[in-house]
């Protein structure tokens, strides 16, 4: 699931910086006068999701189980028995797929950046796992960061999982 | 589903079942079992009930019986809309 930074906008609206994945839109951006900032892209141990496909003996249906025992959200824990339940193979996901595509990512920052000054940016090239609801992950897709005049610094308190949650 | 806005929780007609009111800002660290169903909050020792574990029955039920209750909200969790 994806997460978008909660961050006020609305009063002066910072400059948008944006994301390209390939060499011939960047090299436009820097022909009109960008300032480009290359990335690795590299997956997050942490946006890995484990589990395994199990398939009832009894009418060959096959399902996604985390494990043989497991908390089910509105009925307490469920177990798939070895008698029941056979084993197919142990899977893994990525929860954030555009990830495993590319290799790297360039940031394009507006023109004339002044340091000092806050941008939003649009498509995070990062992955960065925010919180979970019930196995599924929930990875920031955009964020803020100020211009340094070499590097862009995130406000990585806007990733922190108290983000995703209320408690009163 | 239920709505979430300026800190009230409401029903799909309207009704407010509960108004979220702790001054204090919780994260998962202030809470002896965060992913548990019920945890005790370090900061304040009020119990805080879970609701990632809770379909919207069952906590409209809750709420209905004791409208203090100190809650746990995912945004994610699809029983409830956030309004900003």
């Amino acid at each position: 699931m994806e997460f978008n930074v909660r961050f006020d906008r609305s009063y002066m609206p910072p400059r948008t910086v944006k994301t390209v994945f390939a060499l011939d839109e960047v090299n436009e951006f820097i022909s009109q006068g960008h300032l480009v900032l290359f990335e690795k892209v590299k997956p997050n141990k942490k946006l890995y999701s484990k589990g395994f496909i199990f398939q009832s003996a009894k009418d060959s249906r096959c399902i996604f189980a985390p494990s043989r025992h497991f908390p089910v959200q509105h009925s307490g824990w469920e177990t798939l028995s070895e008698d029941e339940w056979n084993e197919v193979m142990p899977i893994t996901e990525y929860a954030r797929e555009r990830s495993l595509n590319y290799t790297w990512a360039a940031y394009v920052l507006p023109l004339a950046p002044e340091v000092g000054e806050t941008f939003y940016v649009e498509d995070l090239i990062e992955d960065i796992l925010v919180s979970e609801f019930w196995g599924s992950k929930i990875y920031a897709v955009d964020g803020i960061a100020t211009w340094n005049g070499s590097a862009l610094k995130f406000r990585r308190e806007l990733y922190d999982s108290g983000e995703c949650m209320i408690v009163g | 589903m239920i709505k979430i806005q300026k800190n009230r929780l409401l029903k799909e007609e309207g009704k407010v079942i509960k108004t979220l009111s702790c001054p204090l800002r919780i994260s998962n660290a202030d809470l002896d079992r965060p992913q548990a169903p019920e945890s005790q909050c370090l900061r304040c020792n009020r119990k805080v009930v879970n609701t990632d574990w809770l379909s919207e029955l069952q906590l409209v039920a809750l709420l209905e019986e004791d409208p203090s209750t100190c809650l746990k909200i995912n945004r994610y969790n699809p029983i409830f809309q956030v309004v900003e």
